[in-house]
């Protein structure tokens, strides 16, 4: 059962409990403990699953280990403490194991040294272990056990079948898992919740505690964390005290009319804003949310403000930054050297970034609980406030940041989604499992389906898992070198097979996928590096841009690209992937701001009446709602306003003839994906021509040469067969392709490393290719297959919530209205302007060849 | 299914050419697939039974009783995995039973094919005339080069056609000037991978790096249907023009 926490305890009920030495210690160093302990402590110290919400500053790390540290100092007092470890503390990132190693480093030795004054020699050990821990280390780990282990969610599995580590474990009785709402929703989180069941299979019961920034809804995450026991759903409390953090947001408009502005003029007026920002405050973070923008934002201020900022107080940071850059900038952030720092997204995460008093958010975070996360990181201390500002760039960015704001303000968050029913992560833990010990296969269902993640795992998925990794798809002579596990079908068992399969799956486990980088050379130089995925659209005469610089590609060799320097614009655009997509719940809430406007206007209400409204219903200032206001009224009165009630469907005709169909669906990127290229492969079926689409939060285009009945294709979808028109589209495409080539890696059907040997991670795009081509020939129903389209379909993009968007329009709730139009209306124009372009073939490969070749003929005759 | 007339005396037929009454087909690469286990790519071998057959349709179609091997039969360079060995055996039985005269031109990936050849009775030769072609492999540039017609293998020619996101790559001949001679290239016979994309990447032989590769004809190839593209200049001035859009 989950329910929420209620009961806030005493000071003198939880010192009640703990050991005097850690009560001692605790008196000393606190004045008194924070709310978030008082409710999480004693349920904690009673061995109840726990899950605290909890915003930086209200004492964290305490919450979860002062309860565990007090019931290792009492065993350690009665001399009972084993050589062992208790507890096992995951999180994401190794910087954050390191953070808390070092947070508990001054409790244990303060609490040692009270046990000392009392003639007592307490020794409580921790340790974090992860990837980089030296060969020596681990020995001495397994010689003296730490008590407390910190840890990554890979590591955590590669211990379970170490053969004398995991023995130390049969003691854990407590596991922490840290930012849990990071893991939650990917695949990493479904790796981590497998070990969690396999974990407790192997020593037996302990107490889960969660610790999560603020997420919605926290019964799902609580879920996750807990897990089911043979059929029913374990119990957890829950620990809401994120309301407790001030919030101090404000949405900035950097020009009066933002409608009217140009791009040149938005943009001086932004970089004067952010200077100004950046100087009121000591040190400011500052969240782009692509590559290309943190360092297009880092070297606009450095150019136009070179007074002000130089490479020793303005850094970037993110990703594809190396290693190193990144460790130190984190370490000037902590010194306090920084001025401002601008990252994408990989400074979201709780690690120690020192001292920031303001957060800017430049252009949409695309989701609420994101914007939360990021303007949390200002202000350490409880009691200071968090400090937000966010800057607009654009109409659209506009509207959606107000409802940002209103929502962040209102306490109302977007909803988390965990990925369910993960075959490659599956396979992999199968594969681990089997190397523990042989085991029942309907035993190792039940142990499976106790993870939240697998609670509903079709048994016919698991057994054609254990098929897959028993090599079935293989000929029986060659099967021995494909097979991972042998499974008995008449004794009902499976066990793994090979003896290097411990080391094949310690060094190859893991969900995130490798992303090689093609290096680029000049005149023999290195220029830079690009990822594969763009490397491998490249033809001779393509020009891009790397570094602020243009180049023309000559030729790739294995993974090194050679270039010639070039000029003019690139032909070939820089990456539109990484854009992060519009919450669905967001996006909801704009189309009733829509509704509501559409009324305002329908009804006659004038223009400071609406203003007013607008001013206080979305919390923005005059500026602000004025840009709204007035971006409303070009659309209400040229083509009415698109709403949650009444979707618009726009045609016009383009230059040459070209028709556009422009569906208004703000669902964001992911809702839209899936229904665009369904509704284009209809189109394509019917009428074998091409489609072009371009997909964005907003809504998504269709375009053609001739007619092509876009909306008849549109109504052509229905809820029901939405998923196999899906699969059909998504059959040929590269982003399958790529996903099945991470699905692949996941399920041990590309090796990272395989005979002791790191295998080289170029070209993996074209051995992938070569393993999906193999497998699709081979079976349509291929486990990694359907996952691969599982993960496009549901991760990726959103086929749950598109299907409900289909119920809505056969139900009426959401009628479609059409007009044509000689240009785009005004929300049309970013629509048409942005969002990618994705020009779908669907025809079968000799379809596709036919008409390209006779394409280029009729070409080159012209 | 039928033959496509490339000049006199040479067909094209699918993959391979016909010349006089023997087929010539070049870059098997058998135990391809095992290479790419080592290489952690987990796919077991699924090409050869798909070479066999598609050598038995070409044998129909043309009518060929001879044939030639132009190069790379085999993939590993300094020895013989297992998969290969059983293959190339397999092969050896299969052409004996079926083909008159078998030839096998050395490639670099063949070291160990002289070794081999001893056991299968077949002969094994650097460089082969007939009907005034002369074929060699393309590793390296042999130094008896009189013939107007040279036609080498080894570099696994195909062409990446693009239409934004969408890349299909189809194998292909390419003929084009060499010198004061013509050169013919062949793709590869294997069902692994198409091969080398000449429009993206380097060039290997050192046949093609002395010509002028914007000059040579594309001819693609795919389940026996012929396609005439041009020049690869004409290929890569389409690319050009129709660009990816989206800017």
């Amino acid at each position: 059962m989950i329910k929420k926490q209620e009961r806030m305890y005493t000071s003198g009920e939880i010192h009640s409990i703990l050991h005097p030495w850690v009560s001692e210690w605790f008196r000393r160093t606190f004045d008194d403990f924070t709310e978030a302990q008082r409710y999480a402590i004693m349920d904690i110290h009673r061995g109840r699953n726990v899950l605290v919400s909890s915003p930086t500053g209200s004492g964290k790390t305490l919450t979860a280990f002062l309860s565990i540290i007090s019931e290792l100092t009492r065993l350690a007092d009665d001399g009972e403490l084993e050589d062992s470890v208790y507890c096992i503390y995951i999180s994401p990132l190794k910087a954050l194991d390191n953070d808390i190693e070092r947070n508990l480093e001054e409790p244990l030795s303060a609490i040692r040294d009270i046990a000392a004054g009392e003639g007592r020699d307490l020794e409580i050990r921790k340790a974090v272990r992860t990837g980089d821990t030296t060969s020596y280390e681990r020995s001495r780990m397994l010689k003296k056990p730490p008590h407390i282990l910190i840890t990554t969610p890979e590591t955590l599995s590669i211990l379970l079948v170490a053969p004398k580590f995991r023995e130390k474990l049969s003691t854990v009785r407590y596991v922490i898992v840290d930012e849990i709402h990071s893991l939650a929703d990917n695949k990493r989180g479904v790796h981590l919740s497998l070990s969690l069941e396999r974990l407790q299979h192997l020593v037996g019961d302990f107490t889960r505690i969660g610790l999560s920034a603020t997420v919605h809804p926290l019964e799902r995450v609580a879920r996750f964390l807990v897990g089911y026991s043979y059929g029913s759903e374990r119990e957890c409390l829950i620990v809401d005290v994120s309301y407790l953090k001030e919030l101090d947001i404000d949405l900035i408009c950097p020009v009066d009319d933002i409608v009217a502005a140009d791009p040149e003029e938005i943009g001086n007026a932004l970089y004067d804003i952010l200077h100004d920002l950046i100087e009121t405050h000591r040190t400011t973070l500052i969240f782009t949310n692509t590559r290309s923008g943190t360092e297009s934002v880092v070297y606009n201020l450095k150019s136009r403000f070179p007074e002000s900022y130089s490479d020793s107080n303005i850094m970037a940071h993110h990703s594809s930054l190396s290693r190193e850059i990144r460790l130190e900038t984190e370490e000037k952030l902590k010194r306090g050297e920084l001025k401002a720092v601008v990252s994408s997204t990989s400074l979201e995460l709780g690690i120690d970034i020192g001292y920031i008093d303001l957060v800017v958010l430049l252009s949409s975070p695309k989701s609420v609980s994101r914007a939360l996360q990021r303007i949390g990181r200002s202000g350490h201390q409880l009691h200071q406030k968090s400090k937000g500002r966010i800057v607009v760039v654009d109409r659209d960015d506009l509207v959606e940041c107000s409802l940002i704001l209103k929502n962040a303000l209102e306490g109302k968050i977007d909803s988390i989604r965990v990925p369910e029913n993960c075959l490659d992560v599956l396979a992999q833990h199968i594969y681990g499992m089997a190397i523990e010990n042989p085991w029942d296969i309907d035993h190792a269902l039940e142990v499976i389906r106790n993870s939240y993640c697998y609670r509903n795992l079709r048994r016919e998925d698991y057994l054609s898992v254990l098929s897959y990794l028993a090599g079935e798809y293989v000929e029986l002579e060659e099967r021995y070198v494909y097979a991972k596990i042998w499974v008995d079908y008449d004794k009902n068992q499976f066990g793994r097979r090979g003896k290097l399969a411990r080391m094949l799956y310690s060094t190859n486990i893991g969900t995130i996928p490798d992303r090689s980088a093609a290096v680029v050379k000049c005149g023999g130089k290195v220029v830079g590096r690009i990822e594969e995925d763009f490397m491998e659209k490249l033809r001779k005469g393509d020009t891009f841009v790397l570094g602020g610089r243009i180049y023309r590609f000559n030729y790739a060799r294995g993974m090194t690209v050679n270039v010639t320097p070039a000029s003019g614009p690139p032909t070939i655009p820089s990456w539109f992937s990484e854009q992060l997509p519009l919450s669905f719940d967001l996006a909801l809430d704009i189309q009733r701001f829509r509704d509501i406007m559409d009324g305002k206007f329908q009804y006659g209400r004038s223009r400071n009446e609406i203003m007013e409204f607008i001013m206080s219903y979305l919390h923005v200032d005059e500026r602000a709602a004025s840009s709204i206001y007035e971006y409303f009224r070009e659309q209400y009165l040229y083509a009415g306003i698109p709403s949650i009630r009444r979707m618009l469907v726009e045609y016009y005709t383009g230059f040459g003839g070209r028709k556009f169909i422009v569906f208004h669906s703000l669902f964001g990127r992911r809702v839209n994906d899936a229904i665009s290229r369904a509704v284009a492969y209809v189109i394509a079926r019917r009428y074998r021509r091409d489609v072009m689409i371009s997909v964005s939060d907003n809504g998504f285009y269709l375009s053609s040469e001739g007619k092509m009945g876009g909306l008849e294709a549109f109504r052509e979808l229905e809820p029901e067969n939405l998923r196999n028109v899906l699969k059909k589209a998504l059959d040929r495409t590269e982003t399958l392709a790529s996903r099945f080539r991470h699905c692949a890696g996941r399920a041990l059907m590309i090796l990272r490393r395989y005979r002791g040997e790191e295998k080289s991670v170029g070209r993996q795009q074209v051995r992938g290719k070569i393993l999906l081509k193999f497998v699709s020939e081979l079976d349509d129903k291929f486990p990694i297959l359907e996952e691969a389209r599982r993960e496009v379909m549901e991760d990726y993009m959103d086929i749950e919530n598109a299907i409900r968007v289909l119920e809505w329009i056969r139900d009426g709730d959401m009628e479609i209205k059409q007009i044509n139009t000689r240009i785009p209306s005004p929300f049309a124009f970013n629509l048409v302007a942005q969002g990618y372009l994705d020009v779908l073939k669907y025809e079968d490969r000799i379809e596709f060849i036919r008409r390209m070749h006779q394409a280029i003929i009729d070409e080159i005759k012209r | 299914m039928k033959t496509y007339r490339l000049m006199d005396d040479l067909e094209i037929c699918d993959l391979s050419l016909i010349i006089e009454d023997s087929m010539v087909i070049a870059d098997l690469h058998l135990g391809y697939e095992q290479y790419l286990n080592t290489q952690g790519v987990m796919v077991p071998g699924f090409q050869f039974r798909r070479i066999i057959e598609r050598i038995d349709t070409i044998r129909d179609v043309s009518g060929a009783s001879g044939i030639i091997i132009n190069g790379d039969l085999k993939h590993e360079f300094g020895r013989v995995s297992w998969q290969e060995n059983r293959e190339i055996i397999r092969m050896m039985q299969y052409l004996e039973e079926n083909f008159r005269d078998i030839t096998i031109i050395r490639g670099n990936h063949d070291a160990l094919i002289p070794y081999m050849s001893q056991v299968s009775h077949l002969s094994v030769t650097e460089t082969l005339r007939i009907s005034g072609f002369l074929l060699a492999h393309g590793h390296v540039v042999p130094e008896d080069l009189d013939a107007e017609t040279i036609i080498i293998g080894h570099e696994h020619p195909c062409v990446g056609l693009r239409s934004g996101e969408r890349v299909e790559k189809i194998k292909c001949f390419l003929l084009g000037p060499f010198r004061d001679m013509k050169l013919l290239v062949m793709p590869s016979f294997n069902f692994v991978t198409e091969g080398s994309d000449i429009l993206h990447e380097d060039i290997l032989s050192p046949f093609l790096r002395e010509s002028e590769l914007t000059e040579f004809l594309v001819y693609g190839v795919e389940d026996f249907e012929i396609f005439e593209f041009r020049t690869v200049g004409d290929l890569l001035k389409f690319q050009q023009k129709t660009g990816y859009p989206g800017d």
